[in-house]
C-alpha cells in the first residue's frame, strides 16, 4: 500500500521533499566583507516567524498534494503553491537583507546561501510536475511556468534586491557590466555570423565534391576536439608574430591577444555544427525530387533556390543555435585571453576570491545562452516549411 | 591486408607512443621552444614539468568521467525501467538544457561553494560530464528494437537478464558515443580548472597569458590540442568494437 | 496439455479475447487462424504469459501457469516469431545457445546441440555457427529463430506468424521443413497464421476466431466440409476441394520420368522412348535444363541444339512440393505431366494430370 501511494506523482514528491529539506540549509550569509566566509543564516533567522511558517505551510501542501491523483485542478494548485513560495521568499528576502545589514559596517555583505538553491530547484521540479498535467490548457500552464520567474524579474529590475551582495557587485559596477555584455553579443554575433557564411560555404562545396568532403570534415572534425584555451593559446602565436611583423595590423586592432585569437577561435568552433548540419540538409533531399524538378524545367540554380534550401533551412538554423549557444560559453573563456565579454567578472571573481562577483558573471552568461538557444529555436520553428513540421528534432 | 579496425588500433597506439614520448623529453621541448622564442628568458613553466601537468590533467579528466561513468549509465538505465519511469520527462529536460550551460558557468558556479582546487573541479567536471551520458543511455536503450526485446522475454530471460545480456550490449555503442563526448568536453573544461588551482596543462597557459610568454603557452596549448585530438579518436575506435547492425 | 478455460482479454473498454476455451492435446498443432485483430496473437501471448489474461485460468500439463515465475515458464516453452528478433550482437551459435545457457547447461552438452539444431533446420553446422544475424537471409534467419525457440527441447512452440516475412518460395521450403520436423519430434505446437493455406497444410486442429471469440474448433477436414457458420464458410472460400489438396503433398504421386541427356543423340532418344513425343533432357549432373521436341530432331539438329531450355523453377516443382501447388502450377501451363525435382535441381520423376484428378475424386467422397 505504502509503494502505491508513492508512486503517485513520485516527482512532485521528489519536488516538495527537497522544498522542505531546504528549510534546513542556510538561506542568507551575511559576510562582514565581500571575500570573507560569513555566518549563515536559516530562513527563520533571515525573515520573520510568519514568512517562515507560511513558506513551510506551503511546501506541505505541495508534498500533500503530490498524493492525491492526477486532476488538471490539483495541478494548477500545486502549480500556484510553487510559484507563490518562490514569490513569498523572495518578496521577503529584500527587506530582509536591508535589515540583516542594519548596524553592519558598510563592507559587510548578504549572500544568497544554499537554501535559496536548492528552493529554485525545488521549484523547477515542482512546477515541471504541475506542467505535464496540464497539456490540456495551455493558459494555465503558461501561468505556472513563468509567473514566478516574471515576478522575480521585476522585482529584481525595480531594486527590491538592491542589498544583496550580487546586486551590490553589479551597482558597483553597471557601465562596466553593459559594457560586457554589449562586447559578448558582439564576440557572439560576429564569430556566429562569419561562420555560418564560411561554414554554408563550405557544406555546400562538400556535398559537391567528393574530394573536398573528407578533408573538409576532417579538419573540421579535429578543431572541434581542441580544448578552446588551448586552441587560443595556439592562435595567440601565430597571430602575435604577425601583429609584430606587421605593425600596420596593429594600428587596426589585430593583436596577438584580445578580440582577435579569440573571434578566429569562435568562428572555427562554429565551424562543424553548420558544415555538418547544411551538408546533411542537403544530402537528405530524395533524388527523386531534383529529378522531378529538372524533368520540368527548372535549371540547377532554380531547383537549388526553390527546393533545395527552404528544405536544408532548419536543419541549417538548427546548426547555427549550436553554434551560436556554443560560442556564448567560448566567449566567456576568452575573457581569459584579453577579449572582455561576460567572463572577465567571472575570471575577476576568481582572482579577489569574491564569491557575488563571479556570479554576477556566471549567472547572466547561463540567462544568455537560455536566452541565445530560445531564440534560435523559434527561428528555427518559423523556417520549418509547413509540411515538415515534426521532421527535424 | 589486416581488417581496418585493427589497423586503425595500430595507427593510434603509434601515435599515443609518440606523444607519450614527446611529453616525457622535456629537453625537446626546450630546444625547440628556444629556438622558437629566443628573446625569452624562460621557455618552460617552472611549476612543474609536461609529465606532471599531463598526469594532473588526465587525474581530473579520468576521475571525473569515472563517476559520470558509474552515477550516470545506471541513472539513464533506471529511468527507462518501470520503477524510474516517472522520473524520465524531467531527467530528459534536465539534460537537454543543461547542455545549454556554458561549462565554464559550472565550474566557475562550482566555487563559492565548494572552495578552490580540485574538488570544485572535479564536481563540476562530473555534473556537467553527466548530460551526454545520461542522455546517451537513454536513447541507446530505447533504440533498442522492440521486437528483439520481445523475443528476449519470450524465450525466458528476466527483466534483468534481458538488461544485461541484451539492452546494454546493443546500447553500448550509444552510451560509448555519450562518454566521449563528455571526456572531451571535460578535456576543455579542465584546462580551465588551472586558473582555480587544479593544476593541469591549462596552468602554463595562464602563466603565459599573465606573464606575457608565449612560449608557456605553446607549451600547455599543444600537448593538450594533441591530448584532446589522440583521446576523441581512441574513444572513437572503442565505439566502433560495439556497432552492431540491427537489420535481422 | 495446453488447456484454456474461459480465457478473457480487456483493454480498457475494447475486449481483444472473449471467454476462450480450447484444449490441446500433446504432439498437435494448433492454428489460430482469423482476421486481423481477431485476437490471436494475444491468445498466443497468454499462454507465455507475455499479456495476463485479465480473467481465465491457463493451464499447461495441469498445472495453471500463473503459479510458475514467468521466466521459468517461457524456458519451457519455445517461442519464435514473425520479426525472428535474432540478437544481433550475438553470433548464429549463441543465439540458438540462449536458452540452454541461462539454464546452465553443459558446455559441451550445448555445442553438440546447436550443430544438431542447425543440420536439424537444413543448414551447414560449421558455416552458420560463427555467422552473424546480419549476414543471414530472410529464411535463415526465420530458421535460426526456429531453432533458437527448439534450443532447450521444450515440449511446447508458441509460432506467430513464423513463416511470414519471407517470399512464397522460401515459405513454400520452409513449411515443408516445418511439417517433416515436426514428423519427427511431435511437439505440441501453437502456430497463428492469417493465411489459410498454411494452417490447412500444417494444422492438426484450426481454431478459427473472430472479434476476440472462437467460432470453430477442428481438424482442418472438417473446417472444409462443414463450415460451423457463414463467417467460416466466408472466411474458408468456395474452393476447398483444392484448399484440401495443399494437405497432400505430392511423394506418393511420382512417377519414373524418362529423360534423356543432352548429350544424347537421336538414336538414343528413339530408343529410349518410342511413343512419347517430348522428352525431358538433364546435363550430366542429371540436373533438369530443359525438353526436347522428338519431331525437331533430325540427323542434322541435335539434341543439344534443338533442346528447348526452361528455368526449373518454372517447369518443374520440387519434390516437396503439395497437390495443389502442383496442379496449380500444370493447369497454369497447359501441362499433362510436369517434371519434379530435387533441393539440387536433379530430375527425379514426374507427376501426371489424370493421377491428381483421380486424387481428388476419391477425396470428395
Amino acid at each position: 500500500m505504502i509503494h502505491r501511494l508513492v508512486t503517485r506523482d513520485s516527482v512532485a514528491v521528489t519536488g516538495s521533499v527537497i522544498g522542505l529539506f531546504s528549510l534546513l540549509f542556510g538561506w542568507l550569509t551575511l559576510k562582514p566583507s565581500r571575500i570573507t566566509a560569513g555566518t549563515s543564516l536559516s530562513l527563520w533567522e533571515s525573515v520573520d516567524w510568519t514568512g517562515s511558517a507560511v513558506i513551510l505551510v506551503l511546501w506541505l501542501v505541495c508534498f500533500i498534494l503530490s498524493f492525491m491523483g492526477k486532476g488538471i485542478l490539483k495541478a494548477a494548485i500545486l502549480g500556484t503553491a510553487a510559484n507563490l513560495i518562490l514569490i513569498i521568499s523572495f518578496v521577503l528576502t529584500g527587506p530582509a537583507a536591508s535589515r540583516i545589514l542594519e548596524g553592519e559596517p558598510p563592507i559587510a555583505r548578504v549572500s544568497l546561501g544554499v537554501g535559496v538553491w536548492m528552493t529554485f530547484a525545488a521549484a523547477y521540479i515542482l512546477v515541471f510536475a504541475a506542467r505535464q498535467r496540464l497539456d490540456n490548457s495551455p493558459v494555465l500552464r503558461n501561468l505556472v511556468s513563468w509567473t514566478g520567474l516574471a515576478v522575480l524579474l521585476s522585482l529584481l529590475i525595480a531594486g527590491w534586491f538592491n542589498d544583496l551582495s550580487i546586486v551590490r557587485e553589479f551597482i558597483g559596477r553597471e557601465e562596466r557590466f553593459v559594457q560586457e555584455l554589449l562586447h559578448h553579443v558582439f564576440l557572439v554575433g560576429v564569430s556566429v555570423a562569419v561562420g555560418t557564411l564560411l561554414g554554408i560555404f563550405l557544406g555546400i562545396w562538400a556535398t559537391r565534391s567528393r574530394r573536398a568532403e573528407r578533408p573538409i570534415f576532417f579538419i573540421t572534425n579535429i578543431t572541434q576536439t581542441i580544448p578552446s584555451l588551448a586552441l587560443f593559446g595556439l592562435l595567440i602565436a601565430p597571430l602575435s608574430a604577425l601583429s609584430f611583423a606587421f605593425p600596420v595590423l596593429r594600428e587596426a586592432g589585430i593583436r596577438g591577444v584580445g578580440n582577435t585569437p579569440a573571434i578566429i577561435a569562435l568562428v572555427i568552433y562554429s565551424l562543424l555544427p553548420i558544415v555538418r548540419n547544411t551538408y546533411v540538409g542537403l544530402r537528405q533531399l530524395d533524388p527523386a525530387v531534383i529529378d522531378a524538378g529538372l524533368g520540368m524545367g527548372m535549371s540547377r540554380s532554380q531547383i537549388f533556390r526553390r527546393i533545395e534550401a527552404p528544405l536544408a533551412a532548419p536543419l541549417v538554423l538548427e546548426g547555427v543555435r549550436t553554434a551560436s549557444v556554443q560560442s556564448v560559453g567560448l566567449a566567456a573563456v576568452a575573457a581569459l585571453i584579453g577579449a572582455g565579454g561576460l567572463g572577465w567578472f567571472i575570471f575577476q571573481g576568481l582572482g579577489q576570491a569574491a564569491a557575488d562577483l563571479i556570479l554576477l558573471g556566471a549567472i547572466p552568461i547561463i540567462v544568455l545562452a537560455l536566452t541565445v538557444d530560445a531564440v534560435m529555436r523559434t527561428i528555427v520553428k518559423f523556417a520549418t516549411p509547413k509540411g515538415l513540421a515534426g521532421g527535424n528534432q | 591486408m589486416l581488417n581496418p579496425q585493427v589497423k586503425r588500433w595500430i595507427v593510434l597506439a603509434i601515435l599515443t607512443g609518440a606523444f607519450v614520448i614527446l611529453v616525457v623529453n622535456m629537453s625537446w621541448w626546450e630546444t625547440a621552444l628556444r629556438f622558437f622564442f629566443p628573446d625569452e628568458v624562460q621557455v618552460i613553466h617552472p611549476r612543474a614539468n609536461l609529465l606532471v601537468l599531463v598526469g594532473e590533467h588526465l587525474e581530473l579528466v579520468i576521475i571525473s568521467s569515472s563517476l559520470t561513468i558509474l552515477i550516470g549509465v545506471p541513472l539513464g538505465i533506471w529511468v527507462t525501467r518501470p520503477s524510474g519511469r516517472n522520473f524520465l520527462p524531467i531527467v530528459t529536460d534536465v539534460t537537454s538544457f543543461g547542455q545549454t550551460f556554458p561549462p565554464v558557468a559550472v565550474l566557475a558556479l562550482a566555487v563559492p561553494m565548494l572552495g578552490f582546487g580540485l574538488l570544485p573541479t572535479v564536481v563540476a567536471l562530473f555534473l556537467y560530464g553527466l548530460l551526454p551520458v545520461v542522455r546517451n543511455t537513454i536513447a541507446g536503450i530505447r533504440a533498442v528494437p522492440g521486437h528483439i526485446l520481445d523475443a528476449a522475454y519470450g524465450i525466458g530471460m528476466s527483466r534483468m537478464q534481458a538488461l544485461v545480456r541484451v539492452e546494454i550490449p546493443l546500447a553500448a555503442r550509444v552510451i560509448m558515443a555519450g562518454v566521449r563526448i563528455s571526456v572531451i568536453i571535460n578535456i576543455g573544461t579542465a584546462m580551465i580548472g588551472a586558473v582555480i588551482g587544479a593544476g593541469g596543462l591549462g596552468s602554463p597557459i595562464v602563466a603565459g597569458l599573465v606573464q606575457d610568454n608565449i612560449a608557456y603557452i605553446i607549451e600547455g596549448a599543444l600537448p593538450a590540442a594533441i591530448l584532446a585530438v589522440l583521446a576523441d579518436h581512441l574513444l572513437a575506435n572503442v565505439e566502433g568494437v560495439f556497432a552492431y547492425s540491427t537489420d535481422k | 496439455m495446453i488447456r484454456l478455460e474461459q480465457i478473457t482479454k480487456c483493454y480498457g473498454d475494447t475486449m481483444a479475447v472473449n471467454e476462450l476455451s480450447i484444449e490441446i492435446n500433446e504432439g498437435e498443432v494448433c492454428v489460430l487462424i482469423g482476421p486481423s485483430g481477431c485476437g490471436k496473437t494475444t491468445t498466443l501471448r497468454m499462454v507465455n504469459r507475455l499479456i495476463e489474461p485479465t480473467t481465465g485460468r491457463i493451464f499447461v500439463n495441469e498445472q495453471e501457469i500463473n503459479t510458475i515465475r514467468p521466466e521459468q515458464l517461457r524456458r519451457s516453452i519455445g517461442y519464435a516469431i514473425q520479426s525472428v528478433g535474432l540478437f544481433p550482437h550475438m553470433t548464429v551459435a549463441s543465439n540458438i545457445a540462449t536458452v540452454p545457457t541461462l539454464l546452465h547447461w553443459e558446455k559441451s552438452h550445448i555445442v553438440r546441440r546447436v550443430e544438431e539444431l542447425l543440420t536439424l533446420v537444413g543448414l551447414n553446422a560449421a558455416e552458420y555457427a560463427s555467422k552473424y544475424p546480419s549476414q543471414l537471409s530472410g529464411g535463415e534467419a526465420q530458421r535460426i529463430g526456429v531453432a533458437r525457440a527448439l534450443a532447450a527441447d521444450p515440449p511446447i512452440l508458441l509460432m506467430d506468424e513464423p513463416f511470414g516475412a519471407v517470399d512464397p518460395l522460401t515459405r513454400e521450403r520452409l513449411q515443408a521443413q516445418f511439417v517433416r520436423i515436426q514428423q519427427e519430434l511431435r511437439k505440441t505446437i501453437i502456430l497463428v497464421t492469417h493465411d489459410l493455406d498454411e494452417a490447412i497444410r500444417l494444422a492438426d486442429q484450426i481454431a478459427i476466431m473472430e472479434s476476440g471469440k472462437l467460432v470453430q474448433y477442428d481438424t482442418p477436414e472438417t473446417i472444409l466440409t462443414k463450415p460451423a457458420n457463414k463467417f467460416v464458410h466466408d472466411f474458408v472460400g468456395t474452393d476447398r476441394a483444392l484448399k484440401r489438396l495443399s494437405r497432400i503433398g505430392i511423394e506418393n504421386f511420382i512417377k519414373p520420368a524418362t529423360s534423356i541427356s543432352v548429350i544424347a543423340s537421336k538414336k538414343e532418344v528413339n530408343s529410349i522412348c518410342k511413343r512419347c513425343r517430348w522428352v525431358w533432357v538433364v546435363d550430366e549432373d542429371y540436373r533438369l535444363i530443359g525438353w526436347v521436341d522428338r519431331a525437331s530432331l533430325s540427323e542434322t539438329s541435335s539434341v543439344k541444339e534443338m533442346v528447348v531450355r526452361g528455368d526449373s523453377n518454372e517447369i518443374a516443382v520440387t519434390n516437396s512440393a503439395t497437390l495443389r501447388e502442383t496442379l496449380s502450377r500444370m493447369l497454369g501451363q497447359g501441362l499433362k505431366s510436369i517434371p519434379v525435382v530435387d533441393e539440387m535441381g536433379r530430375l527425379v520423376g514426374e507427376v501426371a494430370l489424370g493421377d491428381i484428378e483421380a486424387a481428388t475424386a476419391e477425396a470428395e467422397v
